[in-house]
């Protein structure tokens, strides 16, 4: 193939445009990290760390629990993933729902959800919990790269004899294994990081990294302890990445759009399918049941008390009205996602274009854009006060640096969605467009845009979902009227008396299911 | 009139395409044939801009529009792969060029009626393009091309992988289209019996050079 | 996509309206900001009445927890986020001398950390609610005690002062020991501790003691469950378990606002606003003149001989002590 075209002014505008989505990174989460790193490094302390076994016990730990995690939540998210992008049946939108509504809740919630069927913390309570997380990631990550995979490449493999084991050796897996190994990555990066539910369900013996950054920092104030943990955590989850980085670029002329397979009664195997569906779905929805009971029930009676008080507008003991509260969550949200899904839409277009494959350019981008899921929250929350203090960059109690900071860390996950549908869109449409007298601009908006019409709803999806339950950097930050659903959560669930507590169960339930709502539709 | 002088081609080190130079007069089909590789469709890409030339240069009516971008050269494609765009209609796929154009609504379905009945598929607007069968999708991609009139028409094999019946029947009609639209053309084929049917002057590629290891 | 561009707009615009709001209210009047945990909601419209009075506005911003709060105070000294900070206690108040964070403080509220003990729970075993510190080793109150980690939780701290204050130095090691032996449960905070281990109040755990607040109970009737209205508290508090807390108010080192912080404290300190406390904050005024609500002198507890260490002793051993806890029950 000879080169393809690409004017000068098209190409200086790509380059200055991925200027953005560096720049934003480099800005709130770079700065504010180095700036903490530069204050309070010691090498010393570093040396300290790595020579004692409790520290190097903390480490093991993380590594370990995050490695079960991963597996654990693939072994629950496989065969959803696989039922819920070839087929269609009757509850398939509503079981996507379900399955991707955690990601979002606040860890007291899952975790509460959890401790009350398991009733004891401990390690399988920490892998619960985190496979009712991450699910949702393994789903939508995985989940459009199997359904592009057209029926038709598995049965003519079934016709030139192939068994069922083998075609999903040599056909499909073969075509998902680059979005298995990014999603397994980015669970493992969660997992490893992991804070709520670790010092909720893990009891206050199980340590990670992160909780243990924390107890350094905030707690005990030895911040240099906690950099030169938050170093250790940053080199391992930057490692992993580069092991799970594709090694070949899968290029991609499969179709872009399938459709699923309609589940009839004649489907062969339709038990398996539903199996496949229903059982995961079960996991990752029972603790959220029981939040529902609790925020009902009170000394084991029906009480529908603090529905009533939540939906008439009243939050007990908070100084804020619930339609306030589900406001600013709705703006914070949808703020976020409009700028994490324009960065990310800059960003993986600079990725996946041919002209940068490869390029240290190509290279710097990545790097940058998986800096959010590496950096340790407390560390990152810390620095941002500590950094943006000074005039004219005094940000640290402006409230728009919430949304923005919920942006840094949903890009991340905003670019594993797009960049595969991107690669996805054959390069011939975009010929065909400007053969037929569209210009650079109106190709981009009428085939490109058009085409991640899907991708662009889910990530924007996704990035509303992360910003409605972020409570890591942001909840270092100073606020003033801008109490969210997560923290108000939190605040009604941390005071005694029944109706300050059951209100929290019910805005909990209001939570998973707008959240539920928002996911079976995009 | 097209005309092409001295166009080469290259790809990292090696030359696909050297200096080739012809002329297709107004109205008329030259067809270019040539074994696998030989650079067939990389001569059409680089005369509507796809690819980089790394000389040579193409003229329209002796205008010079090497420089012009593909969107400004005003020259029709039709592939041999099904490049329908899958988001939009048949109708839809049709106006696209027009669309582009800033063309009126009322322009775009009186052109997409005309072009459905050009090719034979007047109750086709509101289909999806996922329900066309293999001829269907052809004549609908050709359909398309026509429809913003452009200057040149380039056809990148679009008969292949079609049943004999319907290739046949497709022959003929695009070869009645362009004839009663007076549209200039080039065919580019493997098949000698496609390029003597269509041809009023030929070219024959040479096989491509073996590249030394 | 107009939709969300407008929405954008919006915020934008609305973002911008409030900063050009406080900007010409700075022009006019003194805007002090005071800086405190999230969990302070103090009574609705309580500083309306000091503005009027001073023409100082009072801008309340929120910052995590106390812990948070107070670490991040410390490491912002000289440039704080706020005029006036809420919030630091006397297990922390020595650390922030050591930072010089604040330039005058005085004690504005107390409250009492204690065992609050399900008192249906034990009434329905024929078990007698245990009364010393020394009942929770013995056999019959084996694995009834959920407490929280002292190194992430300040309530959790305060029970371990409190046994260090009454055990002593050198002792406590060996009563800890033996709570472990006797099942005693560690929570990571307080919320865990409350809401799930614990099987008093709305909670349905299994655990019928735990470390809360002395105005744990009064909170659970005023937030009684309506349809199931209580007089009395299902809950009580083991008095002589009691630590004392006492939180601080001061003026942070770097306000341009002295003087205005100065009223505000004052305000704070005076009667109408601590005896709006109990009720918002569920502390103890330290203000004599302050009279408490029925609820709270019917049902709060504010031992009258807490358990206490002072500020200094606690910033000399807090480390050696937490490390000394964390090797005994890790």
């Amino acid at each position: 193939m000879a080169e393809r075209v690409e004017s000068t002014t098209a190409m200086t505008m790509r380059r200055l445009l991925s200027v953005f989505p560096i720049g934003f990174v480099v800005v709130f989460l770079v700065l504010p990290f180095f700036n903490s790193v530069a204050s309070f490094f010691s090498l010393s302390t570093t040396r300290e760390v790595l020579s004692n076994s409790s520290m190097l016990g903390i480490v093991w730990f993380s590594l370990w629990q995050a490695m079960l995690s991963v597996v654990a939540t693939m072994i629950v998210a496989f065969p959803a993933t696989w039922a819920l992008s070839r087929f269609q049946f009757r509850g398939a939108q509503l079981c996507r729902g379900l399955l991707t509504t955690p990601f979002v809740l606040p860890s007291i919630v899952v975790a509460a959800g959890v401790l009350a069927i398991t009733h004891r913390t401990g390690v399988v309570s920490i892998l619960w919990a985190h496979v009712v997380f991450n699910v949702a990631v393994v789903l939508r990550l995985v989940g459009p790269r199997w359904s592009l995979l057209h029926p038709k490449y598995e049965e003519s493999a079934a016709t030139l004899g192939s068994s069922p084991l083998r075609t999903f050796v040599y056909v499909v897996w073969p075509t998902i294994r680059t979005t298995v190994r990014s999603a397994a990555a980015l669970v493992f990066a969660y997992c490893f990081t992991s804070f709520g539910v670790i010092s909720i369900v893990g009891g206050f013996s199980r340590r990670t990294l992160e909780t243990e950054i924390f107890t350094q920092s905030v707690r005990l104030g030895n911040m240099d302890v906690a950099i030169s943990l938050a170093i250790i955590q940053m080199i391992v989850v930057l490692l992993v990445f580069q092991i799970s980085r594709p090694s070949v670029q899968q290029t991609s002329s499969i179709n872009v759009v399938a459709t699923p397979t309609a589940l009839n009664v004649k489907t062969r195997g339709r038990w398996i399918v539903l199996v496949s569906v229903v059982a995961p779905t079960l996991i990752v929805t029972l603790p959220l049941l029981a939040t529902l009971m609790r925020s009902i029930s009170y000394r084991g009676q029906l009480s529908l008390h603090a529905w009533s008080t939540v939906l008439s507008g009243t939050l007990p003991r908070l100084n804020v009205s619930t339609w306030k509260v589900m406001g600013t969550s709705l703006v914070f949200s949808l703020a976020t996602a409009f700028l994490a899904v324009s960065l990310a839409l800059i960003a993986s277009q600079q990725m996946s274009g041919n002209h940068f494959q490869y390029s240290s350019q190509h290279r710097v981008l990545r790097l940058i854009t998986s800096l959010p899921i590496v950096v340790s929250a407390a560390t990152l929350g810390l620095g941002l006060v500590t950094t943006f203090n000074k005039d004219p960059f005094a940000w640290r109690s402006h409230t728009w640096l919430i949304p923005v900071i919920h942006a840094v860390i949903a890009l991340p996950i905003a670019i594993r969605i797009l960049e595969p549908a991107i690669q996805a869109i054959p390069l011939t449409l975009r010929d065909n467009a400007a053969t037929l007298g569209a210009t650079p601009w109106q190709t981009w908006l009428h085939v490109d845009v058009a085409l991640l019409r899907p991708a662009l709803l889910r990530s924007f999806g996704f990035a509303a979902t992360i910003s409605l339950g972020e409570f890591g950097a942001t909840s270092f930050l100073t606020r003033s009227d801008s109490t969210t659903m997560t923290m108000a959560i939190s605040q009604l669930l941390g005071r005694p008396g029944a109706i300050t507590q059951q209100s929290g169960y019910v805005l909990a339930s209001v939570l998973i299911v707008l959240t539920v709502g928002i996911s079976s539709r995009a | 009139m097209l005309k092409v002088n001295n166009l080469c081609v290259s790809y990292t080190d090696q030359q696909i395409v050297s200096g080739l130079s012809f002329e297709v007069p107004t109205a008329t089909t030259l067809t270019i044939t040539g074994p696998s590789g030989a650079g067939k469709s990389t001569v059409l890409k680089a005369i509507c801009g796809l690819v980089r030339t790394s000389s040579g240069s193409v003229f329209i009516d002796n205008r010079d529009i090497t420089q012009l971008p593909t969107h400004r050269r005003g020259i029709g494609l039709v592939t041999q792969t099904n490049d329908l765009f899958p988001h939009l209609t048949v109708a839809q796929n049709i106006a696209f060029g027009l669309r582009m154009n800033g063309a009126s609504n009322r322009e775009m379905s009186d052109r997409v009626r005309e072009m459905l009945n050009v090719v034979g598929l007047a109750n086709f607007a509101d289909r999806d393009i996922n329900s066309l069968s293999g001829g269907e999708a052809r004549r609908i991609a050709l359909a398309r091309s026509l429809a913003p009139s452009p200057k040149i028409l380039l056809l990148d094999e679009p008969f292949t992988g079609l049943d004999d019946e319907i290739r046949i029947s497709l022959m003929y009609q695009t070869k009645a289209i362009l004839a009663s639209s007076s549209m200039t053309s080039i065919l580019v084929t493997h098949d000698h019996s496609e390029a003597e049917f269509f041809s009023t002057s030929a070219l024959s590629l040479p096989p491509p050079v073996e590249p030394s290891l | 996509m107009k939709r969300f561009i407008f929405l954008i707009t919006a915020v934008v615009a609305l973002s911008s309206c409030t900063s050009a709001a406080t900007e010409t209210a700075q022009e006019k009047t003194t805007t002090l900001t005071l800086l405190a945990y999230d969990a302070f909601t103090p009574e609705p419209g309580i500083f309306d009445s000091f503005t009027n009075d001073t023409g100082i506005a009072v801008k309340i911003v929120t910052g995590g927890d106390s812990g948070v709060l107070i670490s991040k105070a410390i490491l912002t000294a000289g440039k704080p986020e706020g005029d006036v900070l809420w919030g630091v206690d006397n297990t922390m108040l020595s650390r922030a001398q050591q930072a010089s964070l604040l330039t005058s403080y005085e004690p504005v509220d107390i409250g009492d950390i204690c065992l609050n003990a399900d008192t249906d729970w034990f009434a329905s075993r024929n078990l007698a609610i245990p009364t010393r510190l020394e009942d929770l080793v013995l056999p019959q109150y084996r694995g009834l005690v959920v407490t929280q980690d002292p190194v992430a939780s300040s309530p959790g701290l305060g029970f371990l002062l409190g046994t260090i204050a009454h055990f002593g130095e050198g002792k406590w090691q060996k009563y800890w020991s033996a709570l472990q032996s006797n099942g005693v449960h560690i929570a990571p905070d307080w919320t865990t501790a409350y809401t799930i281990d614990f099987s008093g109040g709305s909670g349905n755990g299994k655990y019928p003691l735990v470390v809360s607040y002395g105005s744990s109970p009064p909170a659970e009737v005023l937030y009684a469950d309506p349809s199931a209205p209580i007089t009395e508290p299902t809950t009580s508090v083991i008095e002589s378990s009691c630590f004392r807390q006492t939180e601080y108010v001061g003026v942070l080192r770097g306000s341009k606002h002295i003087t205005a912080s100065q009223q505000l404290i004052s305000f704070l300190l005076g009667k109408k606003f601590q005896e709006s406390m109990p009720l918002s904050l569920f502390v103890f005024p330290v203000n004599p003149d302050a009279t408490l609500p029925d609820l709270f002198t019917k049902f709060a507890v504010r031992a009258k001989t807490p358990l206490t260490i002072s500020p200094q002793d606690i910033e000399k051993n807090r480390e050696k002590w937490l490390n000394e806890w964390r090797a005994l029950l890790l």
